[in-house]
């Protein structure tokens, strides 16, 4: 699981462009552990947060950027992601996508991008949410769209800064 | 320094975003903020910050500033009541930024 990489090598054409160094699950999206945590460990040349929703708003684009701090950052759809990393624009970049919530990974596995590996940082309480680690809690669309992933052959695991321990997300789900 | 009764501290730890909006934006409300408010958050782009961003958004005569330290802090209690809300804004910002500073190696002075 660990040693998965993050895009599966049965896409010649986007692999040959680019590399996808990091795929996060984050509900808090670009934020002091993503940029001061995992960006000077991935060392992204690009970081896209993938988000219908904060894409959509010029105020919620700017906020996201900013937060990025020195970090090359894209705001951008779903669509676009996929339109993005399908180009040769992207020839020899390091990639590091930031999504707030599983649903968002299917949408971008179900539109072709062949993901091997997610790591989930950061799903946090909400109410009707249950705990499955300290910093994930799920309800069951999330259940659904971690089950969707899994069939599709994605590798899951829970690690919420480079320090820590991964954890296999599989079990502690009930989908192993 | 003693109390400053115009200083707040807020703990985000364990709170959820809305809650920590909610937390200021009681605040705001119930402390009849008028004259304006400063949130201090300590790191540009975290999720403090983030939620601060969203308060001065909403909410009239709030500034955030980010990176606080010490000196930006002591210049607060020290100067609040002695310029307009857009003064000080400016004045802690250059305040904190003056703190940081370096001793040893090249390029120091």
């Amino acid at each position: 699981m660990a040693g998965a990489p993050f895009l599966k090598l049965v896409s010649p054409e986007i692999h040959k462009f680019m590399s996808i160094e990091m795929v996060r699950v984050d509900d808090r999206l670009i934020h002091g552990q993503v940029v001061a945590g995992w960006c000077p460990v991935v060392l992204p040349d690009l970081l896209i947060l993938c988000d219908d929703d904060i894409a959509g708003s010029d105020w919620e684009r700017q906020l996201y950027k900013d937060a990025a701090l020195e970090y090359d950052t894209s705001v951008c759809s779903v669509e676009k992601t996929v339109e993005l990393l399908n180009s040769p624009e992207l020839d020899s970049q390091k990639i590091f996508i930031v999504v707030a919530s599983p649903k968002t990974v299917v949408r971008l596995v179900d539109l072709g991008v062949p993901l091997g590996r997610v790591v989930v940082g950061g799903m946090h309480f909400q109410p009707g949410k249950r705990r499955v680690t300290d910093f994930i809690f799920i309800d069951d669309e999330d259940l659904n769209s971690f089950s969707s992933l899994v069939k599709h052959g994605v590798a899951l695991e829970a690690k919420d800064v480079p320090t820590c321990k991964s954890i296999d997300l599989l079990p502690l789900l009930g989908l192993k | 320094m003693g109390e400053s009764p115009n200083l707040f501290a807020l703990d985000c730890d364990n709170l959820a975003t809305p809650q920590l909006y909610e937390k200021i934006a009681h605040l705001i409300e119930s402390e009849d903020l008028k004259d304006g408010l400063i949130v201090l958050v300590c790191l540009r782009g975290g999720t403090c910050w983030n939620v601060a961003a969203r308060i001065a958004r909403d909410f009239p005569k709030v500034v955030v500033l980010s990176g606080v330290n010490l000196s930006l802090v002591l210049s607060f209690v020290t100067k609040h009541n002695k310029f307009t809300f857009d003064e000080l804004a400016s004045i802690l910002l250059e305040d904190g930024r003056r703190a940081i500073s370096q001793i040893g190696l090249p390029g120091n002075s």
